[in-house]
């Protein structure tokens, strides 16, 4: 199946080198977390994955052609 | 060397200067930066004094990091008694300022008393002057720092413009144009002492034993840590990141604190100020350099930073980027807290809308919106009422419900009915609602953490004031996740001293304990640490926070449980417990 | 040969390189003592950022009346018992990025401290074509 990928800030490293790209997963479907995990993304860097424009939780199931944007850790503000 | 040991009291009323030593005792309880500043007025200022009387001080404060090449140390805390809330103030302010104070010879300047007439600082090492500021005042800030480079070189200023000198209670201080202290009214402080600028050159060094291995070492932490992923959205976009974060989960204030989504949202986040990205810039000593310097049409900022985006954009509906980049500026150059700033326009707009008061301006009116800045800056036409603050305007006009402020200080872009922790971070802040005491959105609406829970919220918020109290007295930037650890680590290089982050957690619980002290002296009490009613018994209507409010029966709870634990009372003063356990 | 080179639109004007500089080669943390001068400053026209290195143009080695600076490998080294304090290649330095001090200068070495400083690669270390 196909994904919508954007990775924000520095996360952009664990991708092709664009910030948004298509990907490809060999499965029919996939959790976030595991999407995560295929992708090397360290958890700890994430802060949070939305899929479409809503708040996505770690279980949340991609079954193809989301779009999904993974948010790096914020501190400071 | 850590400390130069000296402090520079300058009194503007008989005009002369004492170079004093260093409280050595005070530096080891309090470090530097915020704690050692309020330490000083505490120690120095009347209780019960008028904020506007020149018996009010302003302390320009360094930390024992400062000048050196430990990164994220660039930093400079300005503290005095804030004219706006009565409360304690202490601001954070970036750039250059602070090493070349250092490098000048001073840990600290200490300004009493007020001048006769409008005067600036200039100090380069050991020569201090006391210029006359007769052709600058009235200019804003940033023609003030253009002729003062004019006239002096390369020195490093901090200045005011017509906010500061109409003593507005939100006015801020520029440095570097676009870098501010920004909060409670410190601005109107150095207005109110007929001070327009201060302006510094320092010549000399800072030396400590084995420089060149504990600059390697220090390398490598600024390779590993600092530059760490975690911190590096810094880099790659900045505080506008959070405009993203704060819209998907529903905590973006929008209209006055009326909903927590905007649909013109993006018009005016990351993607967009990147798109208008010049150059990214940095304070002294940072690899992060969070600043985004940006042009559009004929206007240029460095900026603008998520607060500005909150409530001068969306909190404003204004979802026009070039009109947002133009009303920072000018709210840079007047000197205006944009917080501040944005939540007296937003208010005026919904008071109007109401039809509570007619003040002519309407949310997303981009004509009105940026007339603003000049008209409150200067107190003409609307401008008069805005200047006064949201406090202020409700007392004339109405709208006390959703005038948004905690003990007069307006409510910076975390919306606390999704991120029930950021009320409370709100309401216990010592310098009233302020987002860098704690800013614990990050972990919970932005983390993992239920936003719509008190459960565990009270610890989050007392835990991260204290490590903030300490970071901004070792005087770290506030970007850098930094470690308790990591701080002891690097201060025990700079102290000559074995510093454990048990310590360290310690001064932050002391420091924040003798601000709540301060404020304590000055009658505040639990009754001042409430929310506006909006945020109890109106329920948002949009987006992740959709049908939700944070209920005041949640709220009393909250508080209560942060009373237990910080050691003190029902009424939340501080008990003589935990004076003694902190010897304060 | 290799010199420094710097690359005005990455810089971020954290000064990190003066503080690398000044304390390898002054033994201080002091801005003004570096062997290089990189400004990021706003004025009336906006963003101005400027930055001077050693770029081994050689003027102060052939300055030196007494052979207190020499070219060795491609680097400079210099002698400071030879040194008379003249100034001349203080002066002479194009970049003005020999610094003046009580007793003696300081030159570029090439140590490129700041080169490993800098978060941005706005400082590199590449071959001079002359
Ligand atoms: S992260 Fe930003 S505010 Fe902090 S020191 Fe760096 S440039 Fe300054
Ligand atoms: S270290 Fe690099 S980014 Fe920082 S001022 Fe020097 S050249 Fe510029």
């Amino acid at each position: 199946m196909q994904i919508s990928l954007k990775l924000r800030g520095p996360l952009k490293k664990y991708g092709p080198g664009a910030e948004t790209f298509e990907y490809t997963v060999n499965a029919n479907s996939c959790t976030v977390r595991q999407l995560i995990e295929i992708m090397n993304i360290p958890p700890s860097s994430v802060s949070f994955v939305t899929v479409g424009d809503k708040k996505a939780g770690l279980d949340t199931l991609l079954e193809g052609n989301e779009e999904v944007t993974v948010y790096p850790r914020v501190a400071g503000g | 060397m850590a400390y130069t040991g000296n402090i520079l009291r300058v009194n503007l009323s008989t005009g002369k200067a004492v170079k004093e030593k260093l409280n050595e005792n005070w530096a080891k309880d309090y470090l530097g930066g915020k704690g050692l500043a309020i330490k000083y007025l505490y120690e120095e200022l009347k209780p019960g004094l008028d904020p506007w009387s020149e018996d009010n001080k302003l302390i320009l404060m360094t930390g024992p990091l400062t000048g050196t090449i430990a990164p994220n140390t660039g930093k400079l805390a300005v503290a005095a008694k804030s004219p706006a809330t009565g409360t304690i103030l202490d601001c954070s302010i970036g750039g250059h300022f602070a090493p070349e104070l250092k490098y000048a010879g001073y840990d600290a300047v200490i300004i009493e008393g007020k001048a006769k007439v409008p005067v600036y600082l200039y100090l380069e090492d050991d020569q201090l002057e006391l210029r006359s500021a007769a052709g600058l005042w009235g200019k804003g800030a940033h023609e003030t720092e253009h002729s003062i480079a004019e006239t002096l070189g390369d020195v490093v200023t901090l200045a005011i413009g017509q906010a500061g000198e109409n003593l507005l209670p939100f006015a801020c201080i520029s440095s570097e144009l676009y870098r501010q202290a920004g909060r409670g009214g410190i601005g109107a402080v150095m207005g109110s002492k007929n001070l327009k600028a201060i302006s510094v050159r320092g010549t000399g060094g800072l030396k400590i034993p084995d420089i060149r291995k504990v600059s390697m070492a220090l390398n490598k932490i600024k390779r590993e840590d600092t530059m760490d992923e975690e911190n590096m959205w810094a880099y790659t976009d900045g505080t506008p990141m959070i405009v993203e974060l704060s819209q998907t989960t529903g905590i973006l204030p929008t209209r006055n604190f009326q909903e927590g989504t905007f649909e013109g949202h993006e018009n005016v986040d990351s993607e967009a100020v990147k798109g208008v990205l010049r150059a990214k810039k940095a304070c002294f000593a940072c690899p992060l350099a969070c600043g985004n310097y940006v042009e559009k049409g004929k206007s240029r900022v460095e900026g603008p930073e998520y607060e500005t985006l909150a409530l001068c954009s969306s909190n404003c509906g204004i979802d026009d980027l070039e009109a947002v980049i133009e009303f920072n500026r000018l709210c840079d150059d007047y000197c205006l807290d944009t917080i501040s700033a944005g939540n007296a326009v937003a208010f005026a707009m919904e008071l109007t809308e109401k039809g509570i008061h007619d003040f002519g301006i309407r949310f997303g009116d981009i004509d009105k919106y940026l007339q603003m800045p000049w008209l409150i800056s200067n107190r003409e036409g609307i401008g008069a009422e805005l200047a006064e603050g949201v406090s202020s305007m409700a007392d004339k006009f109405g709208g006390k419900d959703f005038a948004m402020h905690v003990k007069k200080l307006e409510i910076p872009g975390y919306e606390p009915r999704g991120s029930w922790s950021m009320g409370l971070a709100y309401g216990t802040s010592d310098r009233g609602a302020c987002h860098l005491r704690a800013w614990p959105a990050a972990v919970e609406a932005f983390g993992d953490l239920d936003p719509f829970t008190i459960e565990g919220k009270a610890e989050l918020v007392k835990d991260m004031q204290d490590d903030n109290s300490v970071k901004f007295s070792a005087i770290f930037c506030d970007f850098w996740a930094i470690s308790t650890g990591r701080m002891a680590e690097i201060l025990s290089i700079f102290l000559e001293r074995e510093v454990t982050a048990e310590e360290l957690t310690t001064i932050g619980e002391r420091v924040y304990n003798l601000a709540r002290l301060f404020n304590e002296r000055e009658g505040f009490t639990r009754k001042d640490d409430y929310l506006p009613r909006r945020i109890y018994d109106e329920k948002l209507t949009t987006g992740k926070t959709s049908g939700k409010n944070l209920p005041f029966e949640e709220y009393e709870k909250m508080l209560s449980e942060y009373y237990a634990l910080r050691g003190w009372d029902e009424k939340g003063i501080i008990t003589e417990a935990k004076k003694k356990a902190l010897n304060l | 040969m290799k010199a420094l080179f710097f690359h005005a639109e990455k810089c971020v004007g954290c000064k990190l390189c003066h503080l690398a500089c000044s304390s390898q080669n002054e033994q201080v943390f002091n801005p003004r003592l570096a062997r290089l001068k990189i400004t990021s400053c706003y004025d009336r026209n906006g963003l101005t950022v400027e930055g001077k290195t050693c770029d081994l143009c050689m003027s102060c080695v052939e300055s030196c009346p007494v052979d207190a600076i020499v070219e060795k490998n491609g680097r400079l080294a210099f002698d400071e018992d030879l040194c008379t304090d003249c100034g001349l290649c203080v002066d002479i330095c194009p970049h003005e990025v020999i610094v003046g001090k009580d007793r003696g200068i300081g030159v570029c070495v090439q140590c490129r401290s700041c080169v490993n400083w800098c978060p941005t690669e706005a400082l590199t270390f590449e071959e001079v074509n002359k």
